[in-house]
């Protein structure tokens, strides 16, 4: 069910968080089939694990039962932190969702050699303000188009690979 | 574009951009020493607010507190 407009702006890879020293040894996403993983409610991630929505049939589960290992036990929780805090508490073996939280825990967790598919970040609008979203969608494009969208990453990260990892435009 | 009129019809507050930005670390988004936001995610929001012709108010969304 469609709640939100979405006008991309950026991409992130998405590296699998694990607790400090790998102690699962997840070093590839095949590593994470037959394992316990946490992940937050209504996100990419559940149909990254499942093949559902933007990953109908391209789900990690279907590589796990390709490979004649059992599936990926992922276990939803309702905010980004409970699903930290699963993995914090030694509950599950990973965490898939925001890599930001790595740094908050840097004693803690670490980022694994396996990496999720690049994800778009976007600027989300809500259905009803359909006039909002054209009027951001149209700024953003102005942005892309006059090189403010590039500027604006050339001043905030820390060099030209960083720039284009996160640009929509590379 | 859209008229600003138009825009300004769908505002919750009359000549404001209210955007939710989450603070999910540099160099997207973080808190400076002052506890004020900043980082690309807030760059672009005040860049298209003031291509609108509006104020920014940002707001942290409610499912990552």
């Amino acid at each position: 069910m469609e709640l939100v407009d979405f006008v991309p702006y950026t991409q992130s890879l998405q590296p699998v968080i694990v607790a400090t020293d790998n102690p699962s040894n997840i070093n590839a996403l095949t590593d994470l089939c037959g394992k316990q993983v946490s992940a937050t409610e209504g996100t990419t991630h559940i149909d990254l694990v499942n093949g559902t929505g933007d990953y109908f049939r391209q789900g990690l589960n279907a590589g796990c039962a390709q490979a004649g290992q059992p599936p990926i036990d992922v276990r939803i929780f309702e905010t980004e932190s409970h699903a930290v805090t699963a993995l914090l508490d030694g509950q599950v073996a990973a965490y898939l969702g925001n890599s930001g939280f790595q740094a908050d825990f840097p004693e803690q967790l670490e980022f694994s050699e396996a990496t999720l598919p690049p994800a778009r970040q976007g600027i989300t609008t809500a259905l009803d303000r359909p006039i909002l979203n054209t009027a951001v969608e149209a700024t953003m494009a102005q942005l892309f188009a006059d090189g403010t969208y590039r500027a604006i990453l050339v001043q905030h990260l820390p060099n030209e690979q960083s720039v284009q990892l996160v640009s929509v435009l590379e | 574009m859209p008229p600003a009129a138009d825009v300004a019809s769908e505002l919750r507050e009359p000549g404001v951009l209210t955007a939710c930005l989450s603070v999910v670390g540099a160099p997207a988004t973080v808190l400076d020493e002052q506890g004020l936001l900043v980082g690309y995610n807030v760059s672009f929001a005040e860049e298209i607010a003031e291509r609108l012709g509006l104020e920014l108010a940002t707001r942290e969304p409610l499912s990552t507190s």
